[in-house]
């Protein structure tokens, strides 16, 4: 009887061994993706999403797909074709990727998506129900770009990615990651211009984009006012789709900014009010800002410029009125050389470094009025700061910061030191 | 190998994981919701108040060496009352557990595994914590000893992480909803630390009893810092108007970071951390919850009923419909029941113990408890 019992008891153990076994087996093999079963030919990887205004329905979508070929990871020439343009008029983005999975026969994926591009005529009208529904798609990353097209979403998709050696995907990331070196288009995406149009203190913006080709560099915009800008004809005064360029062919152009109050687009920023926003809010890593020579008034002076310390800003309420001090501090490198200056001598060094600093200083005012007083916008997250004077939520919300925001004045200094040129200093 | 104590560490580690799982569901997202911009500093009033309230607990426990707090309510109200404490505690417990894995398993549903079937996902999260506590209190604890680590970590480099993204005004109007929800119905917070009532538990599961002091401290001061780094994250690196209404504000935090193009999508990881964490979890609650049944039911080992419990847990993970009614559950119906019972009822039983206790030593000086 002891024996049988002893015998029962290890069959026992080994079937609840067993029975753990395959359970364990089941799980494993489960969550690693048994049970669905997708291969990767199941999924369209959608690059890019472009939105423009429909004509026979509300939204016009526009799906940039990737083909997955061997070819096309060749990248050896210029011709070969990485994705494909799919458009489609729907009244809603997930209807949109319904009609696109059935058209496809596949499941169109956005967990690659790069980059989200909204045409203006359509950002003007207010995007919130886009973003809302984008933010809330577990497959779009917070990460995800964002830019605002002055030209249709669609034609700027057909044409990016032409002077990457065809490789769209990689276009995008290397545009997202050039505002390390390019003063000229700012850090916009998803999860950072959602979470500004949620916020009471602050106002959204994106990277401008546009095709770029004869007509568009010939069609100056009439949207961006003028306020009598410092060397007006510079190079840094263009936005997307201006800059003399390529002129014989399309091609996609990143350049300023554009502004949002609430949802709805509101206006642009050219290159160098760009370079006076990441100068204010800290962004700038590196960039080239090219001024007249005071010394010279025939010629240019080219600086690489980069923050000396964090930039300073202040916000006083001066009877209610908004009373914001910006303190700028740049080190700069001069890169021009001229046989008729002497750049190695410090008085024509100082000279330049307070017209270099005038220059930005003026720069940066008219950037902070265009935003407060034309665009009515705080894109600079000044309000942020103001919230510092209220101690309750109540308080801040009946001061209401954006509708004071348009009557606020600015006082800007900025501090230049120009440290270095480089190889040469006098020709 | 004991597998019956715990040492210090992995007691230490045992305590930790249970708050620190909280953080990563439902409590920081109330917090956030309930005082607004005000929250970090919610958070570490709420956290000064979590560690008084820890001085309080060991003061009291060192009145009673080597008892729990099932013995201290005996001691208090008598054997009747000891039952249905230790009932209530039970059911306490065995609601954080379900409410906590069906919520953690939604998460994980939504994100990832969307043709799984809930039942199919919660089983596999009780087993695992079923088998643990097959093997004892001891290997419960050397999984959480090796696996609360790896969740300081996760939670210590989101807060690296997300720096970038930081708005310190965001902390601006400091006292967010008003001072009252600040610091009066602010503190009802303090629910956030609800889950340490496992510490009651502890003393008799120890392998050196005079650490409980060591493990009270270091369990409170290492939760609370985690605590104020993730509520930080969310308040400073994106509006909190929308991280209190998100199902998870954490990994909507964590989906924000960026580690250059190589590493897309680094949730993942933070994910695979957070699962074991949850399984860690379980098996404490199991761990705990099996320890009262054995104590009322006068059983040797109550370990074998692991996968008993692990049944009634699923069971009862299963009640709430939907994701709205889990929200109701963990917002409402889990904070007000540790208001009421961890923070009121058995602060009570403690110190009407702890003052019976004083009364009978100054009367006895000789007598011990039993």
């Amino acid at each position: 009887m002891k024996q049988w019992n002893k015998l029962s008891q290890i069959i026992f153990r080994i079937f609840t061994f067993l029975v753990l076994l395959c359970l364990s087996a089941f799980s494993c093999l489960s969550l690693c993706g048994f049970t669905s079963l997708k291969s990767i030919d199941q999924y369209s990887y959608v690059i890019a999403v472009g939105f423009d205004k429909g004509t026979s329905a509300p939204l016009k979508l526009t799906f940039q797909v990737a083909i997955p070929s061997p070819s096309s990871s060749s990248g050896d020439s210029s011709n070969s074709q990485d994705s494909t343009i799919n458009t489609v008029e729907c009244s809603s983005i997930d209807s949109g990727i319904n009609i696109l999975n059935d058209y496809l026969s596949k499941e169109v994926s956005l967990t690659h998506c790069k980059v989200l591009i909204f045409s203006e005529e359509l950002a003007s009208e207010g995007i919130s129900p886009y973003i809302n529904t984008l933010f809330n798609d577990v497959e779009i990353r917070p990460t995800c770009s964002i830019f605002i097209s002055r030209s249709d979403s669609t034609s700027f998709l057909k044409t990016s990615g032409t002077h990457f050696q065809g490789i769209t995907s990689k276009s995008y990331e290397s545009t997202t990651n050039s505002i390390r070196y390019n003063g000229y288009i700012g850090s916009s995406k998803l999860g950072t211009f959602f979470s500004n149009l949620q916020d009471t203190f602050s106002c959204g913006y994106t990277t401008l984009v546009s095709v770029n080709n004869q007509n568009t560099i010939d069609q100056k915009s009439n949207v961006v006012p003028s306020m009598n800008s410092v060397g007006a004809n510079l190079d840094s005064n263009y936005i997307a789709g201006e800059s003399p360029i390529n002129r014989n062919q399309d091609s996609a152009e990143h350049l300023g900014l554009a502004v949002f109050r609430g949802d709805k687009f509101v206006g642009e920023l050219n290159g160098i009010e760009t370079f006076s926003h990441l100068l204010v809010t800290n962004q700038l890593n590196e960039a080239l800002v090219t001024i007249p020579n005071p010394l010279n008034e025939t010629t240019f002076v080219d600086l690489s410029v980069e923050l000396k310390k964090s930039t300073k800003t202040k916000v006083k309420l001066v009877n209610g009125t908004p009373f914001i001090q910006v303190t700028v501090s740049l080190d700069s490198k001069l890169l021009s050389i001229d046989s008729n200056t002497d750049y190695s001598n410090e008085e024509n060094i100082g000279k330049i470094e307070d017209y270099a600093s005038t220059y930005l200083k003026q720069n940066i005012l008219e950037y902070l009025y265009k935003t407060s007083k034309v665009y009515k916008s705080d894109i600079a997250s000044f309000g942020s700061k103001a919230s510092a004077h209220f101690l309750t939520w109540q308080d801040w919300e009946e001061y209401n910061w954006l509708s004071h925001y348009q009557d606020s004045f600015f006082e800007v200094n900025v501090d230049m030191q120009i440290h270095s040129s480089s190889f040469l200093q006098r020709v | 190998m004991n597998l019956s104590k715990l040492r210090t560490f992995e007691a230490i580690a045992v305590c930790c994981i249970i708050v620190l799982n909280k953080i990563i569901l439902n409590p920081t997202k109330n917090i956030i919701y309930e005082t607004g911009s005000s929250s970090v500093l919610n958070i570490i009033y709420v956290c000064l108040l979590a560690i008084l309230l820890s001085v309080g607990i060991w003061k009291v426990f060192s009145k009673f060496p080597n008892s729990d707090v099932l013995d201290i309510a005996e001691f208090s109200f008598g054997k009747t009352f000891k039952w249905f404490f230790a009932v209530a505690f039970l059911i306490y417990f065995l609601f954080v557990c379900s409410i906590s894995v069906r919520s953690f398993v939604e998460n994980i549903k939504i994100f990832y595994q969307k043709e799984l079937d809930l039942r199919f996902l919660l089983i596999i999260f009780l087993l695992a914590a079923a088998i643990a506590n097959r093997k004892g209190v001891g290997l419960v604890g050397r999984v959480a000893s090796f696996i609360t680590p790896l969740t300081i970590l996760g939670i210590f480099l989101t807060f690296i992480s997300v720096t970038g993204l930081f708005n310190w005004y965001r902390i601006f109007p400091i006292l967010g909803y008003g001072i009252n929800e600040t610091f009066f119905t602010g503190a009802s917070n303090l629910y956030a630390f609800s889950s340490l009532s496992v510490l009651l538990f502890l003393p008799p599961l120890l392998e050196k009893k005079a650490d409980l002091k060591k493990v009270t401290m270091i369990t409170t001061i290492i939760t609370s810092l985690m605590l104020i780094f993730s509520i930080t994250c969310m308040v400073l690196a994106l509006s909190f108007s929308f991280t209190s209404s998100a199902l998870s504000p954490m990994y909507l935090v964590i989906r924000s970071i960026e580690w250059g193009s190589f590493f897309e999508s680094p949730e993942a990881i933070f994910t695979f951390i957070f699962i074991l964490s949850m399984i860690s979890f379980l098996s404490v609650f199991m761990m705990v919850s099996l320890y009262i049944i054995s104590k009322i039911g006068k059983l040797k080992n109550g370990t074998t009923l692991s996968l008993s419990l692990a049944e009634i847990v699923l069971g009862a993970s299963l009640i709430a419909k939907d994701i709205p009614s889990l929200n109701f559950l963990e917002s409402v119906i889990y904070k007000y029941f540790s208001l009421i019972f961890v923070f009121g009822i058995t602060s009570l039983v403690l110190l009407v113990g702890y003052f019976k206790k004083k009364k009978k030593g100054a009367n006895h000086p000789d007598e011990t408890m039993e």
